[in-house]
């Protein structure tokens, strides 16, 4: 088989934590991400164990009720910002430019800053837990309840600097993600050939792009009510805690997207790549991406069916909602149009994403069913819909991204994770997962309301619910063989070559891991599956046979990386200061905030002064 | 849209739920909260249109399903340099796989327009009672006649009759769901929303707050007792009695006195007619012993439960405002803890509160 | 040019020294051919206003909602629709400024832009001045952030928007800054061309937060 490397005299790569601390190199960073997005995965997950041993039984006492509000908010915002966008920008970071033939991002240090960000926004919520009490108001935070006079403590001003903090991570992310898909691509890699997963990245940082300032927005009034005394959300005063709903989920609704798409695009080069054959119907796959992250803008009042906004508006937004489903089952049926009469070979990363249409299908007809009105009055708030958004994020968006793990992993660490762990991991998943998530439908139509830290016996909810934790637990074995099968790996030998798995796009065109300057020669690009046009060029379709681009200059380039960067950690740092004394402002008499916009200043000063690379 | 599928359901959801409930609490007619089970008019049409949705989406789903596990099986790789044919799609298939499901989504539209017209919180399907219930946190009170009757926990309503009901909150957003007879409506501070319930068969239907509104959102529940138009007419009657006068020197009487004593703080926050007791942030308690239960009707009213909550309300619903105030915040009342004897008294008149 | 194209370019100065690859990667950054051809700098701008676009209309939205309310109207009274409008004047002015500056440096003319530049930066400060003006008056009359909905809606928008002027004078004034270090020139503007797009965004945002608070 022939692939297309050629390695340049590699500058020996810098070692040493600095060397990690100032990278701004795509891949470490990619690294980073996903290494503290699965550390935050865990801490989630385990908040989610606690959840359901305190609901395993009725009237459960493991939890108390402040405790149990904490916890089930905190899982919610650790899965949704910490853990799944994350695992999603690890991928990216690390997949994209190899996928587009760039030599790194567009802005190598607003990467670093990124990380730097969304970790710093991540240790700044979780120190809620140490400084009085972590939110408890739920991920979506529904005004009034997080208003002072209801919310005395401080988690959810920690929790309303976080989301800033990590939405500011998120759009610079986003941005550079959209530069760098536009703007870097090798030659002949036109819009209409990018790989799906790259479409996806590209889709999903417009909707952050447009989604997070609304966020914002909604954070900062709700700041503002807290430390200023506005009455944005405050009935007493004319406010309309409905405006919170709007700018939330004008945000939340297309997030939910933003969460999944990367997912999406994963599956379909796992799909192709394992069933040795093209993506059915790309044009129409790239064409649902536009048309769901389009479409994605206008339903968000679907949240709001039972708020008593007007019927007219009900109908609106429930025909926009089924309306998304159809770009979506043509995802599906495109998928299975993939692997129809391929050649498939089934390994962990295939059965992952073959999992994820069969479970996410449910997600998504259980999402149909919420967006039929009169059953959503009465199935929102259940655990039908607690159901509903694990099928769709958990059996969507994290299944993807464990397919993407497996068949990633041995092009980021030149070694394979093991078959046999891998298939327990995905059985042990799709048992449990079904265990708790489907059995939650099904409470959720016997009326059990979600977000209750107890419930009564003998409303026919015992059982389901057992059941739910004895689910929770198989998960958590599989995401435990998941983290060892991980761990053996490294310690072994690199023994996987450049292109292990008979792969179609230009990742697969470098050595694994590959070195930093990612490629020293590149192959033409044709179609969307270039590596494979070079490998089968005569097979496919008359494509012909492709010419090696020397990069190497002879094999003794000079080659320019970006420079090493200590400040956007430093800015990092200086915002979270900032955030800090807004926090307690009140407390410090409001000395700590103009320091931090005083760091911010100077650190900003010592970035621009820095040249980007050398 | 009466499907055979909701009659049998709710048959089997009648059957299971009166035996574990005679079991439970000797009351035979106690609904809970399936959707499945529905009793009025707009929670069989709610349920119909589930069930109509339900079989269409298993359909796909066996579909869906289906096809991947054949293909997985089917075209499994048999040997290493095996190459598939390369198709790269079909428009016929992929306009087919477009629009087959827009149609089937046109028809749910039609019917989920259809149906809300029929269960719609602000179309009810006629004048009937109006009544107004207001969320607290963490219970629900419940005014008749113009807010000349409050009770608490428990909606009392004749059979056939329509509630009109206007919801409102003077806190946080609590959310109306009773879902045997009818889906949820939010109760917002910010503007009165309306709903409303028609029940046709006396019983008693389990309802809960569907919003999460705090520390005790779990312990937030109400029952709503559909009952023969005499037997409503008997209850309101009594309703609109003034309280039960103890007899001199009675345990009642030494209870009236603890109660109405502004020292032990209970006049804040309660109200008792004809007394100094005024407080709105509690329950009224003017016929406290003529309710079924209590503390957002998480607790059965009797004796036993009544003596535990006076003694300590905030170990039985921790959190709760009124275990806040008297055993948190104000350490020093006489409150925390009462003796043994004026617990003693205090249940002795509140359960004389008929 | 794209990444690829400048590794292999950057291949054939094997020899030269560090100093001149450097120079030359940065001559190539400002003009580096990107598969749009748009610098990434140009690009992340536009893209970055689009995002700005939001969030202004978010607050906007809120202004909106709010306006129906009776403090609202009685909010309103107070404001000054002249003051507001002499400030709408400045600020276009210092477009005009702006978009002259940048003419100037492509011209070659660097002292001119420069001129350009500070002026820009001044009507900026006038603006902000106004604003100052204006927000004393409303103090004055009793009207602050915490008194009822026009105050909360009307500083929060105003105020952010105040904000964004700021930070433009400061980029501005780096901008001059650098321009008199020798860091601008006929053939390496560009930093000039982004700060003018952020100052036209923000002058936009301006002209349509003056129609929605003063004229309708
Ligand atoms: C990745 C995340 C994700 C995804 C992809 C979706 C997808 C969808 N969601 Fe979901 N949703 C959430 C995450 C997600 N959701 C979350 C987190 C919440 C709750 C937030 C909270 O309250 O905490 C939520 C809540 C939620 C609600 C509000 C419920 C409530 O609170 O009352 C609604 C209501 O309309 C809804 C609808 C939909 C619809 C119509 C889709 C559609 O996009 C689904 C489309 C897919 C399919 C339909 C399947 C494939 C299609 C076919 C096979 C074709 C044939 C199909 C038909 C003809 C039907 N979602
Ligand atoms: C991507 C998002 C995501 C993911 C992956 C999950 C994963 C899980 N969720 Fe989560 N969940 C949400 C997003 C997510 N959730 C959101 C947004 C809410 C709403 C919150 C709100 O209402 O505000 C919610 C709410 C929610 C509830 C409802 C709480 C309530 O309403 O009261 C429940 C209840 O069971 C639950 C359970 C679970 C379980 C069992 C998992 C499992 O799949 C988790 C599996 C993972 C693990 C178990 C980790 C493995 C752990 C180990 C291997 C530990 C071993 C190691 C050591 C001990 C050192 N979730
Ligand atoms: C701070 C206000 C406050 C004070 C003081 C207070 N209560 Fe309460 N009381 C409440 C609230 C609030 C509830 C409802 C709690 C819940 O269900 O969450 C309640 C519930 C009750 C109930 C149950 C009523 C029902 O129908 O649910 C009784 C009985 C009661 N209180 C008795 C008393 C007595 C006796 C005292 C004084 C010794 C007292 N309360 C003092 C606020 C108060
Ligand atoms: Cu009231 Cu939940
Ligand atoms: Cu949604």
């Amino acid at each position: 088989m022939a692939t297309n490397v050629m390695t340049l005299p590699r500058t020996a790569e810098p070692t040493g934590l600095w060397s990690w601390i100032t990278t701004v190199d795509h891949k470490r960073l990619g690294i980073m991400y996903l290494v503290t997005a699965v550390a935050f995965f865990v801490i989630g997950g385990i908040e989610a164990l606690l959840i359901r041993t305190q609901l395993a039984t009725p009237n459960g006492t493991v939890l108390n009720p402040d405790v149990y509000n904490q916890i089930f908010t905190m899982h919610g915002t650790t899965m949704v910002f910490l853990a799944v966008m994350p695992l999603n920008s690890g991928f990216g970071n690390y997949i994209v430019p190899l996928m587009i033939g760039a030599r790194d991002m567009a802005f190598p240090r607003l990467n670093a800053f990124g990380y730097w960000l969304y970790l710093v926004g991540g240790l700044l919520l979780y120190s809620s837990f140490f400084l009085g009490g972590a939110p408890n108001a739920g991920w979506f935070g529904y005004a009034p309840l997080t208003e002072r006079a209801f919310n005395l403590g401080h988690g959810i001003d920690f929790w309303v600097l976080s989301l800033q903090l990590l939405g500011i991570s998120s759009l610079a992310g986003g941005l550079n993600f959209i530069v760098t898909i536009l703007n870097m691509r090798a030659p002949g890699l036109t819009i209409n050939r990018l790989p799906l997963f790259v479409w996806g990245t590209l889709v999903t940082s417009l909707l952050i792009i447009f989604a997070i300032p609304s966020i914002t927005v909604a954070l900062i009034l709700l700041l503002f009510d807290r430390y200023f005394g506005t009455m944005f959300y405050l009935p007493a005063a004319q406010g309309d805690p409905l405006l919170w709903q709007h700018l939330f989920w004008f945000f939340g609704h297309p997030e939910v997207y933003i969460m999944i798409m990367p997912a999406f695009g994963i599956i379909s080069e796992v799909l192709a790549t394992y069933s040795r054959k093209p993506i059915f119907g790309y044009a129409a796959m790239a064409f649902a991406f536009a048309g769901i992250s389009f479409v994605s803008f206008t339903v968000w009042a679907h949240h709001m069916f039972a708020t008593g906004i007007s019927p007219v508006a009900d109908v609106v937004f429930a025909g926009t909602s089924f309306l998304v489903a159809v770009p979506t089952g043509i995802k599906i049926f495109n998928w299975l149009g993939t692997i129809w009469k391929g050649s498939i070979h089934i390994t962990t990363a295939f059965l992952f994403a073959a999992g994820f249409i069969g479970q996410f299908t449910i997600g998504g007809l259980g999402g149909v069913m919420l967006a039929t009105v009169p059953v959503d009055w009465q199935i929102t708030d259940t655990y039908f819909v607690v159901g509903h958004f694990h099928y769709t994020l958990f059996a969507g968006a994290v299944l993807g991204l464990f397919a993407g793990l497996y068949h990633w992993f041995p092009k980021m660490t030149g070694r394979f994770l093991n078959e046999r762990l891998g298939q327990a991991h995905f059985w042990l998943t799709m048992v449990g997962m079904t265990m708790v998530f489907l059995t939650m439908h099904y409470v959720g139509v016997l009326g059990m309301p979600r977000r209750i830290y107890t419930y009564a016996a003998g409303q026919g909810w015992d059982l389901w619910n057992l059941l739910e934790t004895v689910g929770a637990f198989t998960v958590a074995l599989g995401v435990f063989i998941m983290l060892i099968n991980i761990i053996t790996a490294l310690r072994k030998p690199k023994t996987a070559e450049n292109d292990p798995w008979d792969g179609q796009t230009l990742e697969w065109a470098t050595s694994s891991p590959p070195p930093a300057y990612n490629f020293a020669t590149m192959i033409p690009v044709n179609s969307p599956r270039p590596l494979w046009d070079a490998k089968y060029g005569a097979h496919s379709e008359n494509v012909e046979q492709p010419k090696k681009i020397d990069l190497s200059g002879g094999g003794k380039a000079h080659i320019h990386l970006p420079n090493p960067s200590i400040w956007p950690l430093l800015l990092s740092l200086a915002l979270a200061v900032f955030a800090v004394g807004v926090i307690f402002g009140p407390q410090t008499g409001w000395i700590v905030a103009p320091i931090g916009v005083l760091g911010i200043f100077v650190t900003f000063i010592g970035w621009l002064a820095q040249p980007a690379s050398s | 849209m009466h499907s055979f599928w909701v009659r049998s359901s709710r048959l089997l959801a009648v059957l299971v739920t009166s035996l574990s409930f005679i079991a439970l609490t000797g009351c035979s007619s106690y609904i809970p909260q399936n959707i499945l089970a529905p009793f009025s008019p707009a929670a069989e049409e709610t349920a119909s249109l589930f069930y109509f949705i339900f079989w269409i989406a298993v359909v796909i789903f066996i579909g869906v399903e289906g096809m991947l596990v054949f293909f997985v099986l089917r075209y499994q790789r048999r040997a290493q340099d095996e190459h598939p044919e390369q198709y790269h799609g079909n428009t016929r298939l992929e306009i087919t796989w477009t629009i087959i499901p827009a149609l089937i989504l046109v028809v749910v539209f039609a019917f989920t327009i259809r149906t809300m017209g029929q269960t719609g919180p602000t179309s009810p399907p006629g004048k009937g009672i109006p009544i107004k219930v207001i969320g607290h946190q963490w219970w629900w009170e419940i005014q008749y006649e113009d807010g000349k009757v409050l009770t608490a926990s428990e909606l009392h309503m004749p059979t056939n009759t329509v509630m009109n009901i206007v919801l409102n909150s003077d806190n946080v957003i609590h959310s109306f769901w009773v879902p045997s007879l009818m889906g949820k409506t939010d109760v917002m501070p910010s503007h009165d929303n309306q709903t409303w319930l028609l029940g046709n068969i006396t019983g008693i239907f389990s309802g809960q707050c569907a919003e999460f509104c705090g520390a005790q959102h779990a312990n937030m529940l109400f029952r709503v007792i559909v009952q023969s138009p005499s037997d409503y007419q008997a209850w309101l009657a009594n309703q609109q009695q003034p309280p039960f006068e103890p007899a001199p020197g009675s345990p009642a009487e030494r209870g009236k006195q603890i109660i109405t004593d502004p020292k032990y703080l209970c006049v804040g926050c309660h109200a008792i007619q004809g007394t100094n007791a005024v407080g709105i942030t509690g329950p009224n308690l003017t016929h406290f012993a003529s309710r079924g239960c209590f503390a957002g009707c998480r607790f059965e009213n009797n004796h036993e439960n009544l003596t535990r909550w006076l003694t300590n309300p905030e170990a039985m619903k921790p959190g709760n405002l009124m275990g806040q105030a008297l055993t948190k915040l104000k350490p020093e009342t006489p409150y925390n803890p009462l003796t043994p004897d004026e617990i003693a008294a205090l249940t002795a008149y509140l359960e004389s509160l008929k | 040019m794209s990444a690829v194209g400048k590794l292999e370019q950057a291949g054939h100065r094997v020899g030269e020294t560090l100093e001149d690859v450097v120079d030359e990667a940065h001559a190539q950054a400002e003009h580096a051919e990107t598969s749009t051809g748009l610098d990434h700098r140009k690009l992340v701008m536009w893209i970055f206003i689009a995002s700005e676009t939001i969030f202004f209309a978010a607050l906007m939205a809120t202004y909106l909602v709010y306006r129906g309310h009776t403090p609202h109207e009685e909010g309103l009274g107070h404001l000054s629709v002249p003051v507001a409008s002499f400030n709408t004047f400045i600020l276009l002015a210092s477009s005009l400024t702006m978009v002259l500056s940048l003419q100037a440096i492509e011209a070659g003319k660097r002292g001119r832009m420069i001129v350009l530049l500070i002026l820009t930066a001044l009507f900026g400060l006038a603006f902000l001045g106004g604003q100052a003006f204006e927000y004393n008056e409303l103090l004055k009359e009793g009207i602050s952030i915490d008194t009822n909905l026009f105050g909360a809606t009307f500083f929060t928008l105003t105020g952010f928007h105040g904000t964004h002027v700021a930070v433009g004078i400061l980029w501005i004034t780096m901008l001059i800054i650098r321009a008199l270090r020798g860091g601008i020139t006929e053939h390496n503007h560009l930093a000039v061309e982004l700060g003018g797009l952020y100052w036209h965004f923000v002058d936009l945002v301006w002209v349509v937060l003056f129609t929605i608070i003063y004229l309708i």
